[in-house]
């Protein structure tokens, strides 16, 4: 697999503005690049940026290995980060986080199976990039709304409480390594 | 496939919790008791609560700021005749079991009255134990029984009594045991109630009546608390220049933030009103020309206020400065801080 996002036409425009653009690998090997301003929304790979010394000169002579996220995830993470390295900072506002709606466009990108969303959050929250957790955390929050208890239980693979006292009294009563 | 939330580590679960409403986490809370102290480990942290109680019906509201725009739906209880065995689930409410049901789309959990007498107790104890935090407790009271039912709650911020049957030994009971209050909201007419001059609803921080009538005089004369909002008020004259006198005066009346009176007011008692108080025109100097609003008193949101056409008076030895502003239905007196 080739992962080598799709260049969209806000990156050309940002490669004219400003040239620097990044390599990263991810853990299973892909290689993509990155502009300057979509990699800053990453909070890890900006602060790894500025400790290696990474310049304009040798940006993309020494790509950043990246162990924790693999090909698919990262696909989807430089995408966001392109498409959101323009936008200005969210309201300093409480509530603002309940009440915001998700970019449809975002919303598409999101609409991935839950596993594929388990992983993503996960490689969200190494990475750092507050936006995209934000987006993950409002599709999850969207997933409860409205729902009973037992909806809820089906939702997110909650176990009753008899499931839970039996899980752990197996778990009590299974041999530990030793046997 | 489910989305295994319980297996996300403790940071990713308090951003999670953040996009979630009030009303989806109350029901997480109710899937198990591993949920339940999943939420207890967010440390959710909310400033206020609302019990709206009625007869059949407890709804709840919370807030994470003391804004009342930002109150949201956690949960409302209804208590039910019957309950369909098909639909009847069992969750635990306040640590103790309740059979219950959900209507479709619906976030009112129905129970059975005979069988979970203590549903309200049950309930506060339940959301107690779902924030870290100690909220403020307002309560929106609909009938006598739950003025009595409420005496359960450790304490209590702001009361709204929304039923009409109210005795003055109630109210005062009320607010001795709850003398942490911040504001009253009265739904009913007050005008046969015997409220003292040394009644505790005087002394209250805010005070709304929304029938207030004949109780208008007194409420003007007696209060000495911050904010007074007097509806369908029956108003004269001189009760009102004898308040604004007193503060002038520096008499009384010491936090005055607002007095809104909502009541027809001719042309002739505004004229007579600012003529006696002395009051000036706005000189676009002397104080702002908007109005923060603020009364901090339940259901009654802050706002600012266009007041360039109020007129101006001055406390003695030159205090704060206050404005009057008069409308066809509404007469309001502000200070400027």
């Amino acid at each position: 697999m080739s992962v080598e996002p799709e260049v969209p036409i806000v990156q050309v425009e940002e490669v004219r503005e400003n040239p620097v653009l990044y390599k990263i690998i991810s853990s299973d090997n892909h290689v993509f690049t990155i502009s300057e301003h979509a990699v800053k929304l990453s909070k890890t790979l900006w602060d790894l940026i500025t400790n290696l010394g990474l310049t304009a000169e040798n940006a993309l002579d020494n790509p950043i290995p990246v162990e924790n996220v693999n090909g698919k995830n990262m696909e989807t993470i430089v995408q966001f980060c392109e498409r959101h390295k323009y936008d200005e900072e969210e309201p300093e506002y409480t509530n603002y986080i309940r009440e915001f709606v998700l970019p449809e466009w975002d919303r598409q990108l999101l609409s991935i199976d839950n596993e594929e969303l388990f992983q993503l959050i996960l490689a969200t929250n190494y990475l750092d990039i507050q936006k995209l957790m934000d987006y993950c955390c409002r599709v999850i929050g969207d997933m409860a709304k409205d729902k009973t208890p037992e909806e809820l239980r089906i939702i997110y693979g909650i176990p009753t409480d008899a499931e839970d006292d039996a899980l752990e009294r197996s778990a009590s009563d299974s041999p530990g390594p030793s046997g | 496939m489910p989305l295994l939330l319980s297996q996300f580590p403790l940071l990713i679960h308090i951003e999670i919790f953040k996009h979630l409403e009030f009303e989806s986490i109350f029901m997480l809370s109710l899937c198990s008791e591993n949920t339940k102290r999943l939420i207890q480990r967010i440390r959710l942290k909310a400033k206020k609560l609302r019990y709206t109680i009625d007869d059949d019906q407890i709804s709840v509201l919370g807030g994470f700021t003391d804004d009342e725009r930002d109150l949201e739906s956690i949960t409302t209880l209804k208590c039910v005749t019957s309950i369909s065995r098909k639909k009847e689930i069992s969750v635990k409410l306040g640590g103790e079991p309740i059979k219950c049901s959900f209507g479709r789309n619906s976030h009112t959990l129905k129970y059975l009255e005979p069988e979970n007498e203590d549903a309200l107790e049950l309930l506060k104890n339940h959301i107690d134990s779902l924030f870290h935090s100690k909220p403020s407790i307002q309560l929106k009271l609909h009938s006598p029984d739950s003025l009595s039912s409420s005496d359960i709650f450790d304490d209590v911020t702001d009361t709204s009594f929304m039923f009409e049957n109210l005795d003055a030994s109630g109210i005062e009971e009320h607010l001795t045991n709850y003398p942490n209050h911040h504001s009253l909201e009265f739904f009913s007419d007050l005008t046969k109630r015997e409220l003292k001059q040394h009644s505790q609803i005087w002394e209250i921080e805010g005070l709304a009546l929304l029938g207030s009538y004949l109780t208008s005089s007194r409420a003007m004369k007696y209060f000495s608390g911050r904010c007074l909002i007097l509806h369908n008020a029956e108003i004269s004259y001189s009760p009102l220049i004898q308040m604004i006198r007193k503060w002038q005066k520096k008499d009384g009346l010491h936090n005055l933030h607002a007095v809104v009176i909502h009541t027809f007011a001719s042309d002739d008692f505004v004229d007579a009103l600012l003529d006696e108080l002395n009051a000036l025109d706005w000189d676009g100097i002397r104080r702002p020309k908007m109005f923060n609003y603020d009364p901090r008193i339940m259901n009654n949101s802050q706002c600012e206020s266009d007041f360039s056409d109020a007129y101006d008076i001055q406390q003695e030895d030159g205090g704060k400065w206050g404005s009057i502003l008069a409308a066809k239905d509404q007469i309001a007196f502000v200070v400027w801080d």
